[in-house]
């Protein structure tokens, strides 16, 4: 059994080892640091809480199941999970093409009182989920540069590595989802709290 | 005119990631134990294609399963005694036993026959 303050220090390459041998406190770490990271994916990309959760269970499904064959020091557990949860959300947006649901994020609980850091936090909540409004407008390939690329701060190499294409068309589809995005987004400066 | 207008977008985007990044959802509880549920499962799998069967069986029941049961070990024994008496016997029994043998036999045969016929040693009967 591994201590406490020991696996924040435990790579995920030793990890996929330790649980395909039977280490199920290995398990435990991996599922707390890599579930959110594929639920939020998720989420951007179909904007359907219930779905996201399908999803992202799914992809650490998927995890679980190839971690006998792993093999260290190629792709990044990371890297590997969300290339599995973007293709999973492309099959379910395929499958479901016309039927589009926001509901919107709901990292941020509603404050009680009315005091300015409460108002801050409304303030954010409500950015948060017109940019999320304005993502769901976008083609999926440009959604899931962005995503990737802007909220989840991966390098642009990273990025290609998950959409399986080249840097220059991950270049490209982040500058026009950019665009777009501000297009959306531009009868909202306002009311977002975005004009100076 | 149209730099600034980009340069604005790029900032109010930015701000707009921003809040989004610090609004990432939180995993429900649910959904963490499904998902821990499931590497138990998974894991229970790996554990199940691993482990031999252990038997209890006793030492002479594993040792004629090694041989191929008895019919093997009868075929065993056979071979084994076919082999002692070729080791003892002289050239000319050897060829007794396998006719057209002598034309089988390398030189090189020949030669490790011929060590045992200064032995004077007696033939056993085959059973």
């Amino acid at each position: 059994m591994m201590p406490l303050d020991a696996q924040s220090e435990i790579s995920d390459d030793a990890l996929m080892v330790l649980f395909a041998n039977g280490d199920s406190q290995a398990a435990s770490v991996l599922a707390f640091r890599h579930t959110p990271r594929v639920l939020a994916l998720a989420l951007r990309m179909l904007g359907d809480r219930a779905e996201a959760d399908d999803v992202a269970q799914d992809a650490m499904l998927r995890l679980w199941k190839v971690a006998p064959d792993w093999r260290q020091g190629e792709a990044k557990v990371s890297t590997w999970l969300y290339r599995v949860a973007a293709n999973l959300c492309t099959d379910r947006l395929r499958r479901y093409s016309g039927k589009r649901r926001n509901d919107g994020l709901d990292g941020i609980p509603e404050p009680a009182d009315e005091t300015p850091s409460a108002e801050t936090v409304l303030i954010q909540q409500d950015r948060a989920d017109a940019l999320q409004d304005a993502l769901m407008t976008l083609p999926e390939r440009q959604r899931l540069a962005v995503s990737l690329r802007f909220l989840k701060e991966m390098p642009n190499a990273e990025v290609a590595e998950v959409m399986d294409v080249t840097v220059e068309a991950v270049e490209s589809l982040l500058s026009r989802g950019k665009r777009a995005l501000a297009q959306a987004l531009a009868t909202r400066r306002a009311e977002l709290g975005l004009e100076s | 005119m149209e730099k600034r207008k980009e340069m604005a977008d790029e900032v109010d985007l930015d701000a707009l990631f921003k809040a989004a990044q610090d609004a990432d959802p939180v995993p429900s509880a649910d959904l963490m134990a499904r998902v821990l549920a499931d590497s138990v499962a998974v894991q229970a799998g790996f554990a199940a294609q691993a482990v031999p069967v252990r038997t209890t069986r006793g030492w002479l029941a594993q040792a004629k399963e090694m041989v191929g049961g008895w019919a093997g070990a009868s075929a065993l024994t056979a071979v084994m005694c076919m082999g002692l008496i070729f080791g003892f016997s002289a050239p000319e029994t050897v060829m007794n036993f396998m006719p057209g043998a002598e034309t089988a036999i390398s030189d090189a045969g020949m030669e490790f026959l011929d060590l045992f016929e200064d032995e004077n040693l007696e033939v056993g009967s085959v059973s």
